[in-house]
């Protein structure tokens, strides 16, 4: 569960506020223009940011003051989430505890998770010998690995090509009903992947203009803000 | 959030060093005045020290640039077997032991070296003597130029290949492609190159000591060590102040002028073009290659050579592997000083700057700034100064030797990591702050574990700086410490010829032993 109450954030001159409230195990898809607020929003919820005012509650939990690492949040970003000069086994390790040495089951807990992302036995890749899509796996397996509740994503999979990108989709959604996950994720895609979604939001100019089914966004009244998105 | 917790490190660190350094310019202050000897020292003869500092470090610039552009050149026109290992090994003479070099240069233009030997054979009558300016100059060009000339080739290689194929479309003479394409790529670089030297050759001791011939070529930092030595603490302080204020002043001019940076490193590209280059000069450019390469390996493998001709069990001395021991040691114990200070700096810097901090960063950054200004000469003579009493412990002299040799590197330390660490730290801290990695284990699992091969490489780098240093161990050495230079000195000046050889081939081996392993790239594993 998300929910941010009058979360005022300035940035400059930039002022953007943000109310919202997202039930436990939803879907949802942030979009909207470049450098309107996507980012922050999510950089809000995970805690690498603080807001100049209002609260944050996340699980039942005021966390407004809370640092990145305590929150229920992993977090998936576009670039840089695998450490170059760790292998997968090591940079999966560290959602565990941060430090390289495996007992025998957290060994275990790391090859199965390697067989559900469908990398058995990459253990000792290093993430350049790697294919985008793949290392995206691994940093996904990570989050999965750190079992919080609310997964985080930012424009993770916009690197990737059309099919590949449909493939990480599906294989989100496997997870999310597997770990029973919240997921929020920016995308800048109006295409049929909104349909993976239960819930769409439109930000513009640092707020939330849209908060509804992403069917929803066709309806008539919607127009406007169908037209900014350029459906 | 910057918490007091990321704070604490670069704050300590600065803490001990400045408290360090204050103590031992306080210290020489408050010798001098006690000595109570107020006679008036500013008189020609400071005057005559700080002309010839001055004027043998403008001079060594002068002639070494000069070489260096001209060499670079004659690299850059022809190519030939062996030009990779040349550029590739030029640079070392950059950081060997000044008093290696010292020996090295003794060995091939001194009276008993090389070339005397090569005029005999020949009848010809060798008079040339390389104590006094001659060598002070020599010396310094050989320490510098060969980096320069590294640098400058580098630049001259820079020009992009299109440029290249299309100077010869034009049909630009070699003079015209190097005024018009080299010349303005190379500008940039002469300046702060320039000063480096410059100040390098400033605060030269001692090469200066070593070849210097006498009271009438003296620099400041020699002089200071004489007085200091003499018990003239007035006018050691005096001369410290006056080397402190010209070195305050040049590094606030490099600093003006060093915005481009000096950074180095050899890349070769496989695609390559040459302009075709007339054989008259391709015999010319041969010619100044031999020369330089001759200049520059010479005095090496002079000693080299040597060394093992003149080897003799005898001369392993309980002294010479006492010298050994404590060097080892020192270069070690420098090194772990200077890195521990520097990563701790680092470590507060880089939170530092991702918290957007960069005013209270340069404070922090300066205090790199201020050991580069205090000459080791002053900071030794403060520290000796203020701790006389204990100058008969062997394990504290140690511990002093190591502290100012480590802070003397530290400069290096951060100049070499403060970048690389701050880079890796901002690019993953999103990530590692979601994964709550923090403390020692953010230190393990990003900085060591992704900057390995780069902190080795300060690492062997400070040592290799300890290890040839002769400023700080003139004046702490003697009875109960001596390290290899100290050692090598003595013979040096004693003019035993056949042992300072020797003494000189182990010092070499040990800093290219040190050298190699900072070559040594492990990251092409991955």
């Amino acid at each position: 569960m998300i929910e941010l109450q009058k979360i005022e954030y300035h940035y400059n001159d930039f002022k953007m506020h943000f109310a919202l409230n997202i039930a436990a195990k939803e879907r949802v898809v942030i979009v909207g223009p470049s450098g309107a607020g996507k980012s922050t929003l999510l950089s809000l919820i995970a805690g690498f940011i603080f807001p100049n005012s209002g609260q944050i509650i996340l699980n039942q939990q005021n966390v407004t003051t809370t640092l990145p690492g305590k929150r229920p949040v992993s977090m998936l970003f576009q670039h840089n989430n695998l450490f170059s000069h760790l292998t997968v086994e090591q940079n999966i390790a560290l959602g565990i505890k941060p430090a390289l040495k495996l007992s025998r089951t957290e060994q275990t807990t790391i090859d199965d998770i390697l067989v559900r992302i469908g990398l058995e036995g990459f253990n000792q890749r290093y993430p350049e010998q790697l294919s985008g899509g793949q290392r995206q796996r691994v940093a996904l397996a990570r989050c999965l690995i750190q079992h919080r509740p609310i997964l985080l994503l930012d424009e993770p999979f916009s690197a990737l090509d059309q099919a590949l990108r449909f493939e990480m989709l599906a294989l989100i959604n496997q997870v999310c009903s597997e770990f029973n996950l919240t997921l929020m994720m920016v995308s800048h895609y109006l295409d049929n992947s909104l349909n993976h979604f239960s819930r769409c939001l439109v930000i513009e100019n640092g707020k939330i203009i849209f908060n509804s089914t992403p069917n929803q966004l066709k309806q008539n009244e919607n127009q406007r803000i169908a037209r900014l998105l350029g459906f | 959030m910057l918490k007091f917790k990321s704070l604490l490190p670069g704050i300590s660190a600065a803490s001990l060093i400045l408290i360090i350094l204050g103590s031992a310019l306080i210290a020489i202050w408050r010798f001098a005045l006690q000595s109570g000897n107020v006679a008036i020292y500013l008189d020609s003869y400071v005057l005559h020290i700080v002309w010839i500092t001055f004027y043998q470090a403008l001079l060594s610039t002068i002639l070494s640039l000069t070489s260096a552009i001209l060499m670079a050149k004659a690299l850059s026109l022809i190519e030939f077997k062996g030009k990779r290992l040349l550029i590739k090994l030029m640079p070392i003479t950059f950081i060997l032991p000044a008093l290696v070099v010292v020996t090295g240069l003794l060995s091939v233009y001194g009276q008993q070296g090389v070339l005397a030997y090569l005029c005999q054979l020949l009848h010809i009558p060798f008079s040339f003597s390389i104590y006094g300016l001659k060598g002070i100059l020599l010396a310094h060009v050989f320490l510098n130029f060969p980096y320069a000339c590294a640098l400058f080739y580098q630049t001259l290689n820079s020009v992009p290949i299109e440029q290249r194929q299309l100077a010869a479309q034009l049909n630009f003479s070699t003079f015209t492609f190097f005024k018009l394409l080299e010349w303005p790529l190379l500008r940039r670089q002469i300046l702060p190159m320039a000063a480096l030297i410059f100040m390098l050759c400033f605060s030269s001791f001692a090469i200066v000591l070593a070849l210097g011939g006498g009271p009438k070529y003296t620099t400041l930092e020699v002089a200071i060590y004489q007085a200091v030595r003499d018990f003239d603490l007035l006018q050691a302080a005096l001369l410290a102040c006056v080397q402190l204020l010209c070195c305050v002043a040049f590094i606030g001019l490099m600093q003006k002028i060093n915005k481009t940076g000096t950074k180095f490193s050899v890349t070769f590209s496989d695609t390559n073009y040459r302009l075709p280059t007339a054989n008259w000069l391709k015999v010319i450019c041969m010619f100044v290659i031999i020369i330089g390469g001759l200049f520059i390996f010479s005095p090496m493998i002079t000693i080299l050579i040597q060394g093992i001709f003149f080897f003799r069990t005898s001369l392993l001395t309980f002294m010479l592997l006492q010298a050994l021991l404590f060097s080892i040691v020192i270069a070690f114990g420098s090194a772990m000083i200077a890195m521990l200070l520097g990563l701790l700096l680092l470590w507060t810097n880089s939170r530092l700057l991702i918290n957007q901090q960069h005013q209270l960063s340069n404070c922090l950054m300066l205090i790199a700034s201020f050991i580069l200004a205090i000459p080791s000469m002053v900071l030794a003579s403060g520290l000796f100064l203020l701790l006389f009493g204990y100058s008969n412990n062997t394990v504290f002299i140690c511990l002093l030797i190591m502290l100012c040799n480590g802070l003397i590197a530290l400069p290096f330390i951060l100049k070499n990591l403060a970048m690389p660490l701050y880079d890796i730290t901002a690019r993953y801290w999103q990530l590692t702050q979601s994964l709550n990695i923090k403390g020692v284990a953010h230190f393990y699992l990003v900085d060591f574990k992704g900057l390995k091969s780069k902190m080795l490489m300060s690492f062997a780098f400070a040592a290799v700086l300890s290890l040839g240093d002769f400023g700080v161990i003139a004046l702490f050495g003697g009875q109960s410490v001596a390290t290899l230079p100290y050692y090598l000195y003595q013979q040096i000046s004693h003019y035993h010829y056949q042992e300072s050889i020797v003494t000189a081939t182990i010092l070499l081996l040990l800093s290219f032993s040190l050298l190699v392993v900072m070559d040594y790239d492990r990251t092409s594993k991955n």
